[in-house]
């Protein structure tokens, strides 16, 4: 008989416990903020409330959101009444074969007037930087956007400069078009925090969302309707708040044997780095947030399990001639891993 | 015959030199074959025009077949041509009811597909020869040289098909590019087609391309094998010098020399007589026999030539042959070595086979050899069958595979959920546990022994269902079940504390806890009968 009874000392005395009252309303302060924002953003972006989730963990969890679907979803949509809900900038660059790197991060440039060299920063220095296609660009260019969405900040010339804070790389690509592509590297890849699909909304949310167009003046979607809900500075407190949810070590463990359970995997040729088990904890800490609990739970490191890992897995050849989806493969990891045990 | 008139040069030759002959005759008279051909075929050939469209193979078929009649004509040109006395078309024309009737039977029917046909029908057709006769004659002919005979066959048939294909495609070949048509399928295709009546056309044009060579091979091949086996060379030799010794007295010392020939070869004189029968024959000259009186030619008198009847002439080669020229006796002489036979092995498998030579078991031992084999047989099958047992059972049988059953999981989230691992009353124990001051342990032994009625209640729970899977799953199993939801709600709400406990690190509130404990035992306990005996109810 196993009677759980070793983790008692470490519940909080009541000192602690008046501390942890007051994070306990900044927490519920902070989750009604983002789900204000969550509710805002659904008003124009009309039946993807996953993805706008998923996107709002992934700005809360300072990660960056790869978002795959077949064109006219409203993925500009989602990114620039993201950006205008929390009055942030927004920059968009749409990839091309001919994109140079210098034309996403920036160049210096030889002023004749001044006889210096002046820097000119390109479309990155922003908070939210909307990737169009991003496979349609070369390795070369994609691989630009590697130093500025693991550090935040970009070198030109040797000198490094900060990006906007808080910073968010929001990539699309399109599944089905494959000529004249390139596939997005691995590291490229890994540094992606969620991968989300946006898929077709359904009938009844279309013929909202087409009602709702047909009775704006100028049949555009309503942004200018969006609100300003806060600023830049309130999105990185919200970062921080999400930063001091608990995690037990057993939500830890999970993790990583979820993360590990990839690499041994019968189906899959290459599993997920540990990367994988930052951005998992990182997502499930702010999804956490956004349903307003203390605390990571199982479920929530589950909810965000496929989301994280989608695209960090390399399925064998024979499970991918098959067309057998990543999804399926981690959705049977999550059934067999055993849950955290207490 | 006359071989004086002989147009030919007339000397042994090999078999493919007299085809070789034989294309040359061919050339040389193939107008007058031609002529003659066309007059012959070609009411046959308008007949097959009128057979029906659909019908146009048989029609193609028909001309094909009568070819052996239609070549005889051919055939009576070129024999009277050889010996240069080549007849007109109108005579040759009318002999043809009588040419083309003579076994006409046996040439379209099982002679038909006779690869040497070429070579034979001058048997039938200049000797006359029917039945074993003709069978005879065949034989001595076949014996050498007549190889090339199937091949001209072989090599006719694929010229005909050659050169209907090749006229087919010179024709497309005139078609422009322009005219965008399907050719193959207007030539070959049966449905489509629409060119039967030129496809027939070209098939005769074929035919006829063809036929007098044909004729003509086959013919030079039969001569030449006349030609070696009468010696009409030595024949020719002899004129030639007769010729040079009186030329004053030709006729006499031809006579003279005629004489000789034909007694030299009185193998095959009654054969050739009747070939020669058909021949323009030379008995004509044979009345001035009585005017010669010159010098013999030869010292050695010949004797008088007496017409033989065949048997006779059996009789006589019979005789030469058993005379001593023909038969020879000869002794050979070779050293040896003298092998005693005393080997003690040798003995005893000699004694061996001599008892398997008269062993009457064998055909017991067979029987029984053939049991065991179909035994094994049997037991082949029967191992095929035991092998392969489930892939057949699930190729024709459908038997509902037998559930596995579920074994209870005795360990969940890490804890023991089986009966022995908790105290009686669950309630009282964690009441307990909870004045002791150890919430956790309170709490945890009642989400224990929730978990363990969960699963004897028959909600499947696996590894890795998280708590709140757990209530998810209680909830829709027992959706339908009203008595159970006072148990549902505790659950969810055991559920919820148990998660902030155990990962919020939040302690419940101590009331929230004292209810929890308290009423464990009305919530499971009580409600847990009624509803196993709703379940069993339903």
């Amino acid at each position: 008989m196993t009677e759980p009874t070793s983790n008692n000392d470490s519940i909080e005395t009541n000192k602690a416990a008046d501390a942890d009252e007051s994070l306990q309303n900044r927490l519920q302060q902070a989750s009604t903020v983002a789900n204000n924002l969550l509710n805002e953003i659904k008003k124009v972006l009309i039946g993807q409330d996953a993805v706008i989730e998923q996107v709002l963990i992934a700005l809360i969890a300072r990660g960056h959101v790869l978002i795959e679907g077949v064109p006219g979803l409203g993925k500009t949509l989602l990114v620039r009444s993201l950006a205008k809900c929390f009055g942030g900038q927004f920059s968009r660059v749409q990839f091309t074969p001919d994109l140079m790197p210098s034309d996403v991060t920036g160049h210096a440039m030889f002023n004749m007037a001044k006889q210096e060299f002046e820097i000119r920063k390109g479309p990155a220095f922003t908070n939210l930087l909307l990737a169009d296609e991003i496979n349609r660009a070369p390795a070369k260019t994609q691989a630009a956007l590697l130093e500025v969405m693991q550090e935040g900040q970009i070198t030109i010339e040797g000198e490094s400069f900060k990006t906007g804070e808080p910073f968010m790389v929001l990539a699309t690509q399109n599944p089905i078009e494959q000529e004249g592509t390139y596939p997005l590297p691995e590291a490229e890849l890994d540094r992606f925090m969620l991968k989300v699909i946006i898929d077709y909304p359904s009938e009844s949310d279309e013929q909202f969302m087409l009602r709702q167009v047909c009775s704006q003046a100028q049949g555009g979607f309503g942004l200018e309707h969006i609100r300003t809900l806060l600023k830049p500075a309130h999105v990185l407190s919200l970062q921080k708040i999400a930063e001091q949810i608990t995690v037990d070590e057993q939500i830890l463990q999970y993790v990583v044997k979820l993360v590990r359970a990839t690499r041994s995997w019968s189906g899959i040729s290459r599993g997920a780095g540990p990367r994988a088990c930052i951005a998992l904890l990182s997502a499930a800490r702010a999804y956490a947030l956004l349903n307003n609990n203390s605390f990571v739970t199982p479920d929530d490191v589950k909810k965000m399990f496929i989301p994280a890992l989608r695209h960090r897995i390399l399925l064998s050849p024979e499970l991918a001639i098959e067309g057998i989806a990543a999804e399926r493969i981690l959705h049977n990891i999550l059934l067999q891993v055993e849950a955290p045990r207490h | 015959m006359n071989l004086d008139q002989v147009t030919i040069e007339i000397r042994p030759r090999s078999a493919w030199e007299a085809v070789d002959l034989g294309l040359l005759m061919a050339k040389r008279w193939w107008l007058p074959m031609m002529k003659i051909w066309l007059l012959v075929s070609f009411p046959f050939f308008i007949f097959t025009l009128l057979i029906p469209d659909n019908w146009f193979w048989v029609g193609a078929l028909f001309i094909w077949w009568l070819k052996p009649v239609l070549e005889r004509p051919l055939l009576h040109i070129l024999s009277h041509a050889v010996f240069n006395e080549l007849p007109d078309t109108r005579s040759t024309f009318k002999l043809f009811p009588s040419l083309a009737l003579k076994q006409i039977f046996a040439s379209l029917t099982w002679r038909r597909l006779s690869p040497t046909r070429g070579m034979d029908l001058p048997v039938v057709q200049l000797e006359g020869l029917s039945g074993t006769r003709r069978q005879d004659r065949l034989g001595v002919m076949h014996r050498v040289d007549s190889s090339p005979a199937s091949w001209i066959t072989f090599m006719g048939l694929l010229l005909e098909i050659f050169l209907w294909v090749g006229m087919i495609s010179f024709i497309w070949a005139f078609i422009p590019r322009e005219i965008d048509i399907e050719w193959a399928n207007f030539f070959f295709d049966q449905e489509s087609s629409n060119l039967h009546l030129l496809q027939l056309s070209i098939w005769y044009l074929a035919l006829s391309l063809t036929a007098p060579f044909y004729v003509a091979c086959g013919f030079s091949l039969y001569l030449n094998r006349r030609i070696k086996l009468e010696a009409w060379d030595i024949d020719i030799a002899f004129r030639r010098i007769a010729n040079k010794r009186s030329t004053a007295k030709i006729l006499p010392s031809l006579l003279l020399t005629l004489a000789l020939g034909l007694s030299i070869f009185a193998f095959d004189a009654q054969r050739s007589a009747v070939a020669d029968e058909q021949l323009p024959a030379v008995e004509e000259s044979l009345e001035t026999t009585e005017e010669y009186s010159g010098e013999a030619v030869i010292d050695k008198p010949l004797g008088e030539f007496t017409e033989i009847d065949r048997n006779q002439a059996q009789e006589s080669i019979k005789a030469v042959l058993q005379q001593a020229e023909f038969s020879r006796k000869e002794i050979q002489r070779t050293l040896k070595f003298d092998e005693r036979e005393e080997d003690e092995p040798s003995t005893f498998w000699k004694k061996f086979f001599k008892f398997l030579a008269n062993f009457e078991g064998f055909v017991a031992a067979a029987s029984v050899l053939e049991i065991l084999l179909w035994l094994a047989v049997l037991a082949l099958i029967g191992f095929v069958f035991y092998r392969y047992r489930h892939w057949l059972a699930a190729q024709f049988v459908r038997i509902k595979p037998t559930p596995i059953p579920k074994a209870k999981p005795v360990t969940l989230f890490g804890m023991d959920v089986t009966r022995e691992s908790l105290p009686e009353d669950i309630s009282t124990n964690a009441l307990k546990l909870l004045q002791a001051g150890d919430m956790r342990a309170a709490l945890a032994l009642l989400y224990r022994a929730s978990l363990f009625h969960l699963v004897h209640s028959g909600v499947e729970i696996h590894d890795g269902h998280t708590e709140r899977e757990c209530a998810e799953l209680m909830r829709e199993h027992f959706a339908k079940n009203s008595a159970a939801q006072t148990r549902v709600a505790y659950f969810v709400a055991l559920t919820r504390e148990w998660q902030r406990l155990a990962y919020g690190h939040l302690l419940p509130s101590a009331e929230k806890a004292q209810y929890l404990c308290a009423n464990w035992n009305s919530c499971w306990l009580q409600q847990s009968n009624t509803a196993s005996a709703q379940g069993a109810a339903e």
